[in-house]
């Protein structure tokens, strides 16, 4: 039931928040932690600040979507999706270039991309590989890491060769349809985007087809109004996932001391995890989680970041619990293990055959 | 019971109307004020004011919903045709547009303050920007070479410009990452004094640092807030600016040591301006470059506090 898992993941994201205030208030020495007023001041800008730099993205994205849901016609998508699986990985993985967007309007546009016929496979790995593999991040990531370039490089070498073997594995082993069943009768989707089954009025036996080509043969004065529309509601669906994540980054970033991070940082593994642990839970947009990486160079080994740059836009706090009101339980759990130990598995290669 | 859920249906709309337009407002505001330079960097300025018109176009969306849904009951107004579903209860409703509402109240209500000191402790300020184009082990190499200054600057001063120049070369070696640096060295050194300047701050502390024999002795102008740490000595504090690329959440503080002798009279997170001689000192078991200072002046803090990255660094 898609609710009982918004509940358990509101509930699980609220706990993971409550015992990262409970580490952060009795880690330390309470006597030295004072509430001064600079501190909350701190706090204020990094917390506003990312949510003002993530606005405009956010807003492209669902004016995407909203575009995509009243332009592009489902037999245009089946048409152009490559029917060879190397193909179809190859297409997935490079999707982004002409549809740049981070993760944050990614699934939406995901999920409507599958309806309107794309194959699984093509969308999931569109998931992975669009937040880092488009042009925007590349420019970020560019700049962001100026003097190391080897690294910025890496970065989309590693995510294009895991998002590959993820396609390829995803296409010979995935049997079943990732996407939930429909709920026809189930009314508390608030997550669900495109659950035509809610209307009550006249349309009530009507198919999710039909309501969705009815909509294509719509006006084009009336698509365009609509786009506003859909990007408030989208807006509302994803900005809470937003807010979240800036909320715990602007609380690590005020209170918790970089030095303290330094005796996993000398650790091989650990530091991957943690790294990758980091992005999971800071679920930063991929157009500026380069700069945050930066800020932890000469802290980290480059390796570790490269973990962090590929690991973050793939998976995070953020993209789970989006994915999970879209995707089955069960697949959503066994698709983050795949990414987790790819992505390990690749920046530790990538560190010991030289490329960071 | 249609009209029931069609006044609900409007306040939603109303709700949501009002939180768009508070971020629009907010993005104003914070325009006017002259104060969204302490969030975000100002080349992303521009799209973010674009947001601002974008969330009030939605906004005016939004109210226009609202008002349709409260008077035109007997009709069904989907909000598009994919139809999101509202929230399903009003304690759920207020848990989501609560939420909404804290950036919203934390943006208004909490004074806006410059980021200082507590923030730099909590990210380490840089005094050694040098390891940004050089890691630490290649140091040496550098020192090694720069020795050899000491042998060629004789035959410098006897003889012409191109022997100078020579000089000039051996007293900034460089690789494919440090070329940009030498080359912004040989035109410092030159000057009388060398102010470190807003536009590439963090460049020229990293050529000073990375240069630091060429430099000993020459006088610096530079301002920044002032920063202290437990391990520096009594006379001694850090002139520190926040240096950010995109927003103010990927700050990164660099500065560069400095040694009063009236260090007392500034207070932690003050805004001066320091002139004195560069030499170095030991600090946490490094050498870094410190500024002995002669004069310092309290300044108001710049309208724009960070310093970011020059893109264009080497390029001209």
């Amino acid at each position: 039931m898609p609710n009982t898992i918004m509940r358990l993941g509101t509930a699980a994201a609220t706990l993971g928040c409550a015992a990262l205030l409970a580490l952060i208030f009795f880690g330390r020495d309470i006597s030295q932690w004072s509430f001064d007023l600079a501190r909350l001041q701190t706090f204020k800008i990094v917390f506003l600040s990312i949510i003002l730099e993530a606005l405009p993205f956010l807003l492209v994205g669902v004016l995407v979507s909203a575009l995509l849901q009243a332009f592009v016609s489902d037999k245009l998508i089946q048409k152009i999706t490559p029917r060879n699986p190397i193909a179809g990985v190859l297409f997935g993985s490079l999707l982004g270039i002409v549809l740049p967007l981070c993760e944050c309007g990614m699934i939406p546009i995901v999920r409507r991309l599958l309806r309107k016929g794309l194959p699984a496979y093509i969308g999931l790995i569109y998931i992975v590989a669009g937040p880092i593999i488009n042009p925007i991040v590349f420019g970020a990531t560019i700049a962001a890491f100026r003097t190391n370039r080897d690294l910025a490089y890496s970065r989309f070498y590693l995510a294009f060769l895991v998002s590959v073997a993820l396609g390829l594995i995803l296409y010979y082993f995935m049997k079943r349809n990732p996407l939930k069943p429909e709920q026809q009768q189930n009314h508390h989707e608030h997550n669900e985007h495109e659950h035509h089954a809610h209307h009550e009025h006249e349309h009530h036996n009507h198919s999710h087809m039909h309501l969705h080509e009815h909509n294509q043969n719509g006006g084009m004065l009336k698509r365009l109004t609509d786009i506003p529309a859909h990007a408030a509601e989208e807006f509302f669906d994803i900005g809470k996932y937003l807010i979240l994540g800036s909320f715990i980054t602007a609380i690590l970033q005020t209170f918790v001391a970089r030095a303290s991070f330094a005796a996993v940082a000398d650790h091989e593994l650990l530091s991957h995890l943690f790294m990758m642990g980091f992005a999971y839970a800071l679920s930063l947009c991929s157009t500026s989680d380069a700069f945050v990486a930066a800020s932890f160079n000469h802290m980290f080994p480059p390796a570790a970041l490269l973990s962090f740059l590929v690991f973050g836009p793939m998976l995070d706090l953020k993209n789970t619990l989006m994915m999970l009101a879209v995707f089955r339980k069960r697949f959503v759990l066994k698709f983050s293990i795949l990414i987790a130990l790819l992505v390990l598995i690749g920046s530790i290669l990538f560190d010991h055959l030289g490329f960071v | 019971m249609r009209k029931k859920t069609a006044a609900a249906t409007a306040v939603h709309y109303a709700a949501r109307a009002i939180l768009l337009a508070g971020f629009a407002f907010y993005i104003v505001h914070l325009v006017q004020s002259g104060t969204l330079n302490l969030y975000i960097a100002s080349r992303m300025q521009f799209i973010v004011k674009l947001s601002a018109l974008g969330m009030y176009a939605v906004a005016a969306q939004q109210l226009y919903a609202a008002i349709r849904a409260w008077f035109d009951s007997s009709k069904h107004v989907p909000s598009c045709d994919c139809n999101h579903e509202m929230p399903s209860t009003w304690g759920k409703s207020l848990l989501l547009y609560g939420w909404f509402a804290v950036p919203l109240i934390i943006g208004f209500t909490v004074p806006d303050g410059l980021l200082g000191s507590s923030m730099a402790s909590a990210k380490g300020v840089q005094f050694t920007p040098q390891q940004i184009v050089q890691p630490k082990s290649d140091l040496p190499t550098i020192e090694v070479e720069s020795e050899s200054r000491d042998t060629a600057s004789p035959s410098a001063t006897k003889s012409g410009t191109q022997i100078e120049e020579a000089a000039l070369d051996i007293l900034f070696p460089s690789d494919q990452f440090t070329e940009s640096y030498a080359k912004f060295g040989k035109q410092l050194v030159k000057q009388d004094l060398i102010q470190v300047k807003e536009k590439q701050f963090i460049e020229t502390l990293t050529t000073l640092d990375l240069y630091r024999t060429a430099f000993i002795g020459k006088t610096i102008q530079i301002s920044g807030f002032v920063y202290r740490e437990d391990s520096m000595g009594k006379q001694q504090f850090g002139i520190s600016r926040f240096a950010i690329s995109c927003c103010s959440a990927d700050a990164s503080p660099y500065g560069v040591m400095a040694n009063f002798g009236k260090a007392d009279t500034f207070t932690t997170d003050e805004w001066i301006t320091v002139t004195g001689k560069l030499g170095t000192t030991m600090y946490n078991g490094n050498e870094i470059i410190q500024i002995q200072v002669n004069k310092a002046v309290k300044i108001t803090p710049p309208k724009d506090p960070y310093v970011t990255p020059d893109l264009d660094f080497g390029l001209e």
